[in-house]
């Protein structure tokens, strides 16, 4: 898996971080620890650009709720904890979508299981990449 | 076709992806439709790397892939050595609840559970587990009568 970081500008900054390759249980840790890397260089907004992704498992799933909670300035549960990390994000959230953290383009299997898991609900999902860039605030 | 394909591999997470493609291209022999595949891949690789990071504790291992088709379906078993655990008796998360009231683990479980048609466990002769996924594929070649009602 390769994650290629841009920078784009709507309302507000917004890192989009594109990820090439296949998100599993042996490459989730990496984007985790790019959003971290991020984080740390000042970005708060990030749009994850799935339209290079064929594959997501479950430690995606686990992927996207650290990095949910690392743009909102929040130390991230250790993915060994794994469903418990998604007992955070309800608590987390206050209008039910992440402001922080949204979705380009996840192929049709990876939605399928966003929406098998119900954590389609927490992320804002767009097929256009200005859209979403503009989506931001 | 009767054929059965068989993969024996370390238990590794950087070997998730020739898992994927081994299910992936065997099952488009069956001529099982996409989005069967798609769908048994995942369950397969949820399994497998529950078989690895909490059955073998990430200390490697071996686990044997096999996959037929039986009928109308795709059937794969996977087999391990590790620590007797059936992963089927894992209590589902209701995801109608708010978060904060569900259950700790069962994601990857919950998914396989979902996508696939039945799911079964055994243990087997040699005292390992033995977690077999059937998929009902709608492929070329079926005819109408070749599907029964699930």
């Amino acid at each position: 898996m390769e994650i290629i970081v841009y920078q784009a500008q709507g309302k507000v900054p917004i890192s989009i971080l594109t990820i090439k390759g296949d998100l599993d249980g042996a490459t989730f840790q990496e984007l985790i620890a790019k959003a971290q890397e991020v984080y740390e260089g000042g970005a708060r907004y990030v749009l994850l650009d799935m339209a290079e992704m064929p594959f997501m498992s479950s430690a995606g799933l686990v992927a996207l709720h650290s990095i949910a909670m690392i743009m909102s300035g929040q130390t991230p549960p250790n993915p060994e904890d794994g469903w418990g990390a998604f007992r955070q994000i309800d608590r987390d959230r206050d209008s039910g979508k992440q402001r922080h953290v949204k979705l380009l383009s996840p192929q049709p299997p990876v939605d399928r299981a966003l929406e098998k898991t119900g954590l389609k609900q927490f992320f804002e999902i767009h097929t256009d990449r200005e859209a979403a860039i503009a989506s931001f605030e | 076709m009767n054929a059965e394909h068989l993969l024996e591999i370390t238990a590794d997470l950087n070997n998730l992806a020739v898992i994927r493609r081994f299910v992936q291209e065997k099952a488009a022999l069956f001529q099982a439709d996409a989005d069967s595949i798609s769908d048994l891949v995942l369950a397969v690789d949820e399994v497998v790397n529950n078989i690895i990071v909490h059955g073998y504790r990430n200390q490697g291992g071996m686990i044997e892939v096999r996959l037929i088709r039986r009928n109308d379906r795709l059937v794969v078993s996977l087999r391990d050595q590790a620590p007797v655990f059936d992963p089927t008796n894992l209590p589902a998360p209701d995801i109608n609840l708010p978060l904060e009231q569900r259950p700790l683990g069962g994601m990857g479980v919950y998914l396989v559970m979902e996508l696939m048609d039945n799911v079964s466990y055994r243990v087997t002769e040699a005292g390992g587990n033995e977690l077999t996924l059937e998929k009902r594929i709608a492929g070329a070649g079926l005819r109408s009568n070749d599907m029964p009602a699930k």
